[in-house]
């Protein structure tokens, strides 16, 4: 069993009118520790929504979420359980999730009293800060006179101090600017190596994700589409949705290529189109896809794919080979 | 923090207030003569002796309107801290425990909030006895529900930001939360609000006094001297002087609360830094 | 570039007033040349000066700004317009598209009376051809349906589709430079893909002149003729798109350029760009990159390089130039 395990996931809310938006419906995912795993997708596919019911801070309405081997039970008004407090969150934006009104020290050492109390040797305040890069004296500070950049390594120190083993991380790059995205990534990278965690970085930039995880999975209005490892994923992707993700990324080159465009909008979450979601933006839609949902299936080892014309391809490859 | 204070307004209030307060404290030393004397002619106009001439029992009026300080601004405070204290817990109440006790608390405050509050107030006093002590109840029932909506109002925003959700994630309890990450950020706001108040809590004390239902004669208190002055149209210095002293405080209070909400604001660029 | 280039900035200097009683420069001695048809691309960190220099050009200071040098438009000095003269040149001349779309839509008006109010009070023009005009714009940018996108309002729009509204407003006047100040940043990739796409065919059909701003160094490669990339309130590198972004020759270009995700071969690698920009009160003496730089010289602590011609159509403020041989 996986260190964190996401099984069949759905997350609803309440849209207008008495009716149900599935932001997640149907997600599995795996993380292991010592992997980074990337959740991709546009805004709105519900990647946020599964990385919130994934530490329990919105509760799922279908399938299960698996923690170190026990199921994640979702926050309620008392005190989260301690095994749980080993699986932590980065947020995306550094501004709102440190309480201006507390020092930097005493935020961290907050997390660091949950190491105490789960029998763990607490990490100093100033440790935590020498490992993300911070000096120790930036303790007695106040979270507003940092920078973006300085702010996310203070609230993963904070994350830090806990001891997690599992740190889901939503979009925690993209309010920052591109020389501190770039350290920001590294910073997470080199802790996920040396402390042996596991990290769900939840992201809708391809092209960081690629550098940085292991296992790339792709979601489409609540549906994963496609995973496998990164690398992989990237020189070869099977989902149209995946192969259009990557193509609309222009490349900092200078060669003046114009990315390629991926016409209409995501459909509504309340009304999902019948059949493969995907199927109305499509290019390689066949009829099938309009009234069949296409389930994901592993069609080479490590790759799994949610699509009927890809499965077709895959399948017709194979035949050709014997 | 230095910005916040070199307002033009926030000195002026700040310094009004000041030399208000310092008038109430060191009133016995200041006032010419005991308030309740009725040692000089009545009716007499402002003169080089009594700077604010003496009322129809020839108590000397500049004595009382200082003396009146010692009566209104205390009340107020204490009435101002208790409606706020009180407003803050069931505001907090309500906003954290949701469900029929947020109900039932906000449609209380929603009904007092219905009410004009002098008439409220009326009622209250009239029905527990004519007196000071009396008036402050009454205008605490009537001036909490505001502190209420604007603590609750704001622990409902404030529950789902980040910064309180990352403290959930770590284990705080939603009470431990509500202590820690929120009220630091809630106390600011009520303490402009109370401040924004206290200008109209003394105008109320004095309006109940003005109404006979307050302080009660022969008590210094500036309601109930414009009160009394009112029966006496043409002797104009008997209501204006407390009246004016009733406005210097009510504007101070206003000038000073105005300030502190742009100095807490963290948007606004006069803001503390 | 031939003839006369519809907008050059000389020497651009803007002041503004500090907390402090004292004056800050977040833009020092800008020059640059938007031709006929030109997409022109600035960038830079935020806080760089490269919004507040488009915004001079609509004659837009915050409060207490100054402005000194040239900017030349078809012949005219903006600098030294009245405010009536400069809101003449604004929207008819000068239109700009903001990151956010609905800065420029209002959220209880309908598209239509949007699209066509401008043209009706200020243009008077009557209702029927107005409404005919918004129908033309809104083909124009590829809006679905367009007589029926007319009755609906901004919110039953998305995101995407509401910039390409915005881009249509801007144009509603026929202006010959936008100024779009990172128009697709706020948008997913697949949408930003189209909206990168519609700058450039406006540019062809119409002969648009296009300042474009953006920290966002594919943005620039995908759109962008020329490229200017500022630092600390000035331009430290300014060339043809290719030789920018290709061959990086100031460290700064290069150093932020090495901090996105690149192919190099298997091995995926992030370098980035250590430290922050320095505020603009608060500039380090000498070339105010070299904190930052890795390859500065005892030198660059102590002279400001002035921005200067290494190649026809290239400049960099670099004293010591340490890319050089590798750029050329």
């Amino acid at each position: 069993m996986s260190l964190l395990s996401i099984r069949n996931l759905e997350v609803s809310y309440a849209g207008h009118a008495g009716t149900t938006v599935r932001a997640v419906a149907g997600a599995d995912i795996d993380v292991e520790a010592g992997q980074i795993v990337a959740l991709v997708g546009e805004s709105g596919c519900g990647k946020s929504s599964l990385g919130k019911a994934a530490v329990g801070l919105v509760p799922a309405s279908g399938g299960t979420i698996t923690f170190a081997g026990a199921p994640l039970t979702p926050l309620r008004r008392g005190a989260r359980p301690k095994a749980e407090r080993k699986l932590q969150m980065v947020f995306q934006d550094p501004f709102s999730s440190l309480n201006p009104r507390r020092r930097v020290g005493e935020l961290i050492a907050e997390g660091g009293q949950v190491a105490t109390e789960a029998g763990d040797t607490a990490m100093s305040v100033g440790e935590c800060l020498e490992r993300v890069g911070l000096s120790a004296a930036f303790a007695d500070r106040y979270p507003h006179q940092f920078s973006g950049g300085q702010r996310q390594r203070i609230a993963i120190a904070r994350a830090l101090a806990a001891r997690p083993r599992c740190i889901v991380a939503d979009e925690p790059i993209s309010a920052l600017d591109a020389s501190a995205q770039a350290a920001i990534a590294n910073l997470l990278v080199t802790l996920v190596r040396e402390l042996d965690m596991g990290l769900l970085f939840i992201s809708h930039d391809l092209a960081i994700v690629r550098t940085i995880a292991d296992v790339t999975t792709v979601m489409y209005l609540g549906k994963i589409v496609e995973s496998g490892p990164s690398a992989s994923v990237w020189r070869d992707p099977l989902h149209p949705y995946t192969r259009s993700l990557i193509g609309a990324i222009p490349r900092p080159d200078g060669l003046g290529m114009l990315p390629a465009d991926l016409p209409g909008d995501v459909p509504n979450p309340a009304r999902p189109p019948a059949g493969c979601r995907f199927h109305p933006r499509c290019p390689t839609a066949i009829a099938e896809c309009r009234t069949v949902e296409p389930l994901r299936e592993r069609l080479r080892p490590e790759r799994s794919v949610a699509c009927h014309v890809a499965a077709a391809m895959e399948q017709r490859v194979r035949a050709d080979a014997y | 923090m230095r910005s916040a204070w070199l307002q033009p307004l926030g000195i002026i209030g700040a310094g009004m207030l000041t030399i208000i307060v310092m008038l109430a404290i060191l009133a016995p030393w200041i006032i010419p003569f005991d308030p309740n004397a009725q040692a000089f002619g009545r009716f007499l106009p402002p003169n080089g002796e009594n700077w604010f001439g003496t009322d129809q029992l020839g108590r000397d009026i500049f004595s009382r309107v200082v003396h009146g300080a010692r009566v209104s601004l205390p009340y107020a405070a204490q009435l101002v801290v208790l409606s706020a204290v009180i407003g803050t817990i069931l505001g907090a109440i309500a906003g954290y425990f949701g469900g029929w006790i947020d109900g039932l608390i906000m449609r209380a405050a929603d009904l007092v909030m219905a009410f004009p509050d002098i008439i409220l107030a009326m009622a209250v006093v009239a029905a527990l006895g004519p007196n000071l002590f009396n008036a402050v109840l009454a205008v605490v029932i009537v001036s909490w529900p505001i502190y209420a909506r604007v603590v609750r109002s704001m622990i409902l925003t404030l529950r789902d930001e980040p910064y309180v959700q990352s403290s959930r994630l770590l284990g705080a309890s939603s009470g431990r939360a509500l202590w820690r990450d929120i009220r630091p950020n809630v106390a600011g706001p009520v303490v402009v609000l109370a401040a924004l108040e206290y200008g109209h809590a003394v105008l109320i004390l004095s309006g109940l006094s003005f109404l006979g239902l307050g302080a009660q004669p022969p008590t210094a208190e500036w309601g109930s001297m414009v009160s009394e002055g009112s029966k006496y149209f043409d002797k104009w210095w008997m209501s204006v002087f407390p009246g004016l002293a009733i406005l210097a405080v009510v504007l101070a209070a206003n000038f000073l609360g105005d300030t502190l909400r742009d100095a807490f604001d963290p948007k606004s660029t006069k803001a503390f830094r | 570039m031939s003839a006369a280039p519809l907008v050059a900035i000389d020497t651009l200097t803007i002041s503004l007033p500090s907390a402090d009683g004292q004056r800050l420069f977040p833009v020092r001695e800008v020059s640059l040349e938007i031709g006929r048809g030109d997409i022109v691309g600035l960038a830079g960190e935020s806080g760089s000066g490269k919004t507040i220099t488009a915004l001079s050009l609509l004659g837009l200071l915050p409060p207490g700004g100054r402005m000194s040098g040239r900017i030349d438009f078809e012949g005219r000095d903006l600098v030294g317009l009245g405010p009536a003269e400069i809101s003449a040149v604004r929207g008819r001349d000068i239109a700009m598209v903001f990151q956010d779309p609905m800065t420029a839509l209002h959220p209880m008006l309908s598209i239509e009376r949007q699209l066509t109010e401008h043209l009706r009070h200020h243009r008077g023009v009557d209702a029927k051809a107005a409404r005919e005009r918004a129908i033309e714009l809104l083909e124009l940018v590829r809006i679905p349906d367009a007589a029926t996108a007319l009755r609906r309002y901004p919110h039953q729009f998305s995101g995407g589709m509401r910039q390409r509204i915005a881009i249509a407003m801007a144009l509603c006047c026929g202006p010959k430079l936008l100024i779009a100040d990172e128009p697709t940043t706020a948008l997913d990739v697949t949408v930003q893909a189209g909206i990168l796409r519609l700058l450039q065919r406006l540019r062809t059909e119409l002969g648009l002149s296009v300042l474009l701003i953006t920290h966002d160094m594919g943005v620039m490669s995908a759109l962008t003729d020329r490229v200017a990339v500022m630092y600390a309130g000035r331009i430290v590198e300014q060339g043809m798109r290719g030789d920018v972004l290709g061959r990086p020759r100031h460290p700064y270009t290069y150093g932020l350029l090495g901090a996105l995700p690149h192919d190099r071969g298997e091995e995926m690698v992030l370098r980035p760009l250590e430290g922050t920009p320095p505020a603009i009160g608060a500039l380090p003496q000498g070339c105010p990159f070299h904190p930052r730089c890795q390859f500065a010289q005892p030198v660059c602590r102590t002279a400001e390089p002035a921005l200067r011609t290494v190649a026809p159509g290239r400049a960099i403020a670099c004293t010591i130039d340490p890319l050089g041989e590798m750029a050329a």
